[in-house]
């Protein structure tokens, strides 16, 4: 864990794998994260897990649209084993278990009112254009195993 | 199998005119059937054919798990993916995506430019950079035609593997599921096939591994392209990390991916790309309203936890901002 967000900042303590930390902010690849000890930045890159129920101690946030981040407990990642896999499909959670879908009939009026709510290109524009988003020159990534890449 | 199909494609030829004969269980005429199914899965599936496909997908998908019904969420969704598959190579298909009102945490592509996000999905993510990654892994899988690929596969071992298989494309031949009549988009035959790509579990199967790291890597690339931090599909991944697969209903979707560990450990590989445009904007609330919902809210039933579900106010969808 660093001073400040940036890999030549000073090393404020290490930080065992599992360590638990609560995220308070994101700053490009960096977050900023709480131990019981220090608050400091780790490369976001390092957390691992999700959302748990606790409310961060310092927000005020009860009132609903309160602070993103508040909450968000995360794991410093390590080589853990994890047994996130779902042994198998027990869980009957309905309408998108395999089984569920098998059975299915086609509803063709559900499709039509999808297609219904598309956006087309110069809206998705104007949409982007609202928050200043602009096209961004990304140079390709890296070939994968079977090709194919345009 | 190419031994295999030469046979097969040398029986028929030699015995066109017992095309109708039985030879005891050996139906021929079925046999004659497989024969012009495996000519027929070698071609390649056209983009009008791709697209029929996953109009069929998607009615089977819709006719298991309704459409939420936020019309504004299902508009806002359709901006943010369109915005993000203009920066694919496939920008002109007839991109839509739906999302599902299920407290499933799932996301997925169809062949031709259909995605479906879940509500339980989107209700655990932050910022809209995060949807954007989601949306952009999904755009990847489209743009690479992995699914294609795995169909084209999948349909001609298939059609190899038995006579009644063989039976079965013949019916999708005709157009007909399960006995009704489709009408519409689904009229067609790479509809009907679509549609019996879920009813034989085709469509579940899942994607390799690496087509999965690939989707990854390109959608950080497309969401970068779009604009948004990169790091949103990172902070997704994340958080799905964080997740159970027994008490969040993402057994699914564990079960047709890497585990998110796996992901999160490939796109390390991809960190100084990202970081390069880390510090482009993540959009935390946007135009919108956002609130969080607890347990037990009536809009999110059976979702354990809390998480941040947006909503599109009317005045930003008729642009008062």
């Amino acid at each position: 864990m660093r001073a400040n967000p940036d890999d030549a900042a000073a090393s404020l303590q290490s930080l065992a794998a599992q360590a638990k930390v609560q995220v308070i902010e994101r700053k490009g690849a960096w977050s900023k994260v709480k131990t019981e000890t220090q608050t400091g930045w780790v490369r976001m890159m390092h957390l691992r897990g999700g959302v748990t129920l606790e409310e961060a101690p310092q927000s005020g946030s009860k009132s609903s649209g309160g602070g993103f981040l508040a909450g968000f407990n995360r794991l410093l990642g390590g080589n853990q084993q994890t047994s996130q896999r779902a042994q198998s499909a027990t869980v009957g959670i309905r309408g998108l278990s395999a089984e569920e879908l098998k059975t299915a009939s086609p509803n063709p009026q559900a499709l039509a009112d999808m297609k219904s709510f598309v956006c087309n290109k110069p809206d998705a524009e104007k949409f982007a254009r609202e928050v200043n988003l602009a096209k961004v020159d990304v140079a390709d990534p890296g070939e994968a195993p079977r090709g194919g890449r345009r | 199998m190419k031994t295999l199909i030469h046979f097969l494609f040398m029986l028929a030829s030699v015995i066109p005119f017992a095309a109708h004969a039985q030879f005891g269980n050996f139906n021929l005429n079925k046999l004659t059937d497989a024969v012009k199914k495996v000519a027929e899965s070698n071609k390649d599936i056209t983009e009008p054919e791709e697209i029929s496909m996953g109009d069929g997908i998607a009615a089977m998908i819709l006719g298991a798990t309704p459409l939420h019904k936020d019309a504004n969420l299902q508009r806002y969704v359709n901006r943010v993916g369109r915005w993000v598959a203009m920066q694919s190579g496939r920008p002109d298909l007839p991109w839509a995506f739906g999302v599902l009102d299920t407290p499933t945490v799932n996301a997925f592509a169809l062949p031709g430019g259909k995605v479906f996000v879940s509500i339980g999905l989107i209700a655990r993510l932050t910022t809209e950079a995060e949807l954007a990654g989601v949306l952009a892994h999904e755009v990847a899988h489209v743009m690479q035609r992995h699914q294609i690929r795995a169909i084209q596969s999948a349909r001609s071992s298939a059609a190899l593997q038995s006579v009644a298989q063989a039976e079965a494309s013949q019916r999708i031949a005709q157009g007909r599921a399960g006995g009704n009549p489709l009408t519409g988009a689904l009229a067609n035959a790479a509809a009907s096939e679509g549609i019996d790509f879920v009813k034989n579990g085709l469509f579940l199967r899942p994607l390799d591994k690496a087509l999965e790291f690939e989707a990854d890597r390109i959608g950080a690339t497309l969401a970068a392209r779009a604009g948004y931090d990169p790091y949103g599909l990172v902070s997704a991944i994340q958080i799905l990390s964080g997740l159970k697969g027994e008490d969040s209903g993402v057994s699914l979707m564990m079960s047709t991916h890497p585990t998110p560990n796996e992901r999160l450990a490939e796109l390390e590989k991809f960190t100084a790309t990202l970081d390069k445009f880390s510090t482009q904007p993540q959009l935390g609330t946007r135009g919108l309203r956002s609130l969080w919902l607890g347990v037990g809210d009536p809009d999110f039933v059976g979702t354990q936890g809390r998480g941040l579900r947006r909503l599109v106010d009317d005045e930003y969808a008729s642009d008062a901002e």
